[in-house]
Formats: C-alpha cells, structure tokens, sequence
C-alpha cells in the first residue's frame, strides 16, 4: 500500500459494495408492514342528529323530505282546489271507532 | 470535505438522529409510507456492517433481518431520551455477528487457501466488488472486536464515542481497538500490495 488514500479506496469499496439487493429489501418492507401497530379502524362516532342525517342520504336528501313534509301540511290545511272535499268522507271515517261518521249522523239528527 | 467528511459531521449526525426519532414515531401511529421508510434507512446500514463483519451476503441479510424485526418489535417502546436509533440497531447486529463468527468452526491454518491462489488480476481489482473482497480478506484476519471497532470506524464513519457506546467500552478502549485494528488491516494488505495492484509512489 502506499498510503491512506489507498486504504480510503479500500473503505470506500467497501461501503459502496455492500449495497442490499432488491429482493431483501422488499422483504425487510413487508415485515415493516407485518409489524406496524395498526391505527384504531374505528372512526369517530357521530352524533345522533349526524347518524340520521347520514341514514337519510345527505343534506339533499333532508331538504327533498322536508319539503314534501310542509307541503303536505299545506294541503292538509287549506285543501287547495278542494283535493280532500272530493273524498269519500264515509270511507275516510270508517276506520273510527263504531264506524260512524259524526257528521253524516248530525245531518240526519238536523 | 475529506473522504471522511459527510461521515463525521455531528450536527449532520444530530439532525439524522431527530429524523430517524420522527421516522419512528410515523411508524409507530401506523403511517403506511412510514414502514417502507424503516426499510429504507435502517436495512441498509445493517446490511453494510454485517456483510464487512460476516463476509458473506446471505449470512448478512440474514443478520440484517433479525435485526430490523428486532427494532421493529421494540419500537412502540421507544424512550425518546434512550440510545440513537441507528447505535442501537448497529448494537444488535454487531452482537448477532459476534454470535456468528464465534459459533464458526475453526480451520487449521494449512486448511485456509493462500491468498495469492485466490487473487485477482490487478485490472479486476479495479472493480469495487473486487476491492470489497480484499477488503474483507484482510478484515478476516484481524480479532473480531478489532474488526468491529474498525468497520464502524471507517465503513460506518462513526465517531469513536459512538463506537465506545455501541460496543459498551469506554472511549479510550474503543480508540485503541480501531488503532490496532487500523494498524493490523495495514499490515495484512502490506502482504497484498502487488495483487492489489496500487502503484507505489
């Protein structure tokens, strides 16, 4: 040898050589992998209103159901265009009790 | 920068020492990117000192792996304020190969080929691989704490306190082990200077 500069060559061969192949470190990754604490699968729980929310569909979904509620509503009230005076009453009534309509019966009495 | 320059900068090992703590840590809350980032920084190095302590690749990366499984196992555990990472990882693979090479049979002196019979030409030697393996031959003569301390000496680049805590001696023990062992690799490649093929100035 001639001197340390040599030796360097030496030592710098034998960093630059000892390089993992590929194949190991693909193995070394998949213990990583095998070995990782595992982060909590469960998320964050929703509060009921958000739950519901989520069940329904969604914002849109909610308004879509919203809507339709108040303007049932709005019929059930008002009877736009007489939608309900057109109804059969006597069928509308004969689920109540007795099977009576009260005010075919307050007809008759009058 | 010298040769030896990037290997000896403390503030350089100081910022690798918090990347390497915040490394684990990612790996720790189940980062993914993390695990393969583990693999990429740590294997190496385990690697690179088993393969000069060893001599051997397969018997390297089989040392590398015990290894990492090793850190990995315990690196939900880590105490911020313990060792380096990288000083305990070098710990466990410098015992796992002083396990090995102790473990080896020992061949009668005639039973070892003559180091010319196994030489390259010199042109060869130009090669890393063939440079590496003159390396390791010279290595494998030396006593094997010797042979150690002077790896992680200067294949490593690590620092002699380093040193001293990674084969748990004190500082002046692990100076005089890398001196000796300096001193014994020298005299070993004096023997191969032709078949190495380095001119003489």
């Amino acid at each position: 040898m001639k001197g340390p500069v040599e030796l360097e060559d030496l030592f710098a061969a034998g960093r630059d050589e000892a390089v993992p192949d590929a194949a190991f470190l693909a193995r070394i990754e998949a213990a990583a992998l095998a070995h990782q604490p595992q982060r909590d699968p469960t998320p964050a729980r929703a509060g009921g209103f958000a739950a519901i929310l989520r069940a329904i569909g969604g914002w849109l979904a909610a308004g879509g159901l919203a809507t339709a509620a108040v303007v049932g509503l709005w019929i059930g009230v008002n009877d736009p265009g007489g939608l309900l005076g057109n109804a059969d009453t006597d069928v509308l009534f004969d689920g109540l009790a007795g099977g009576s309509n009260p005010f075919a019966a307050g007809g008759e009495e009058g | 920068m010298g040769a030896m320059g990037r290997w000896d900068s403390d503030s350089k090992a100081a910022d690798d020492g918090q990347a390497d703590l915040r490394l684990l840590a990612a790996y720790v809350s189940g980062d993914a990117a993390a695990a393969r980032g583990m693999a990429q920084r740590f294997a190496p190095l385990a690697f690179r000192l088993a393969l000069r302590m060893l001599g051997n690749r397969a018997e390297a990366e089989d040392v590398a792996q015990e290894a990492m499984i090793r850190l990995l196992r315990a690196a939900p555990g880590w105490q911020a304020g313990a060792a380096r990472v990288t000083s305990w990882l070098y710990r466990v693979v410098a015992n796992l190969c002083l396990d090995r090479l102790r473990r080896r049979p020992m061949l009668p002196l005639d039973a070892v080929p003559e180091a010319e019979d196994r030489q390259p030409g010199a042109e060869a030697l130009l090669t890393d691989k063939a440079r590496a393996a003159a390396l390791d031959r010279a290595l494998a003569g030396l006593p094997e704490r010797q042979r150690l301390a002077l790896v992680l000496r200067h294949i490593e680049g690590l620092s002699n306190p380093e040193i001293a805590v990674i084969m748990e001696v004190g500082v002046e023990a692990a100076e005089s082990l890398t001196a000796r062992g300096l001193r014994g690799l020298k005299a070993a490649l004096a023997g191969q200077r032709d078949a190495l093929g380095y001119e003489e100035v």
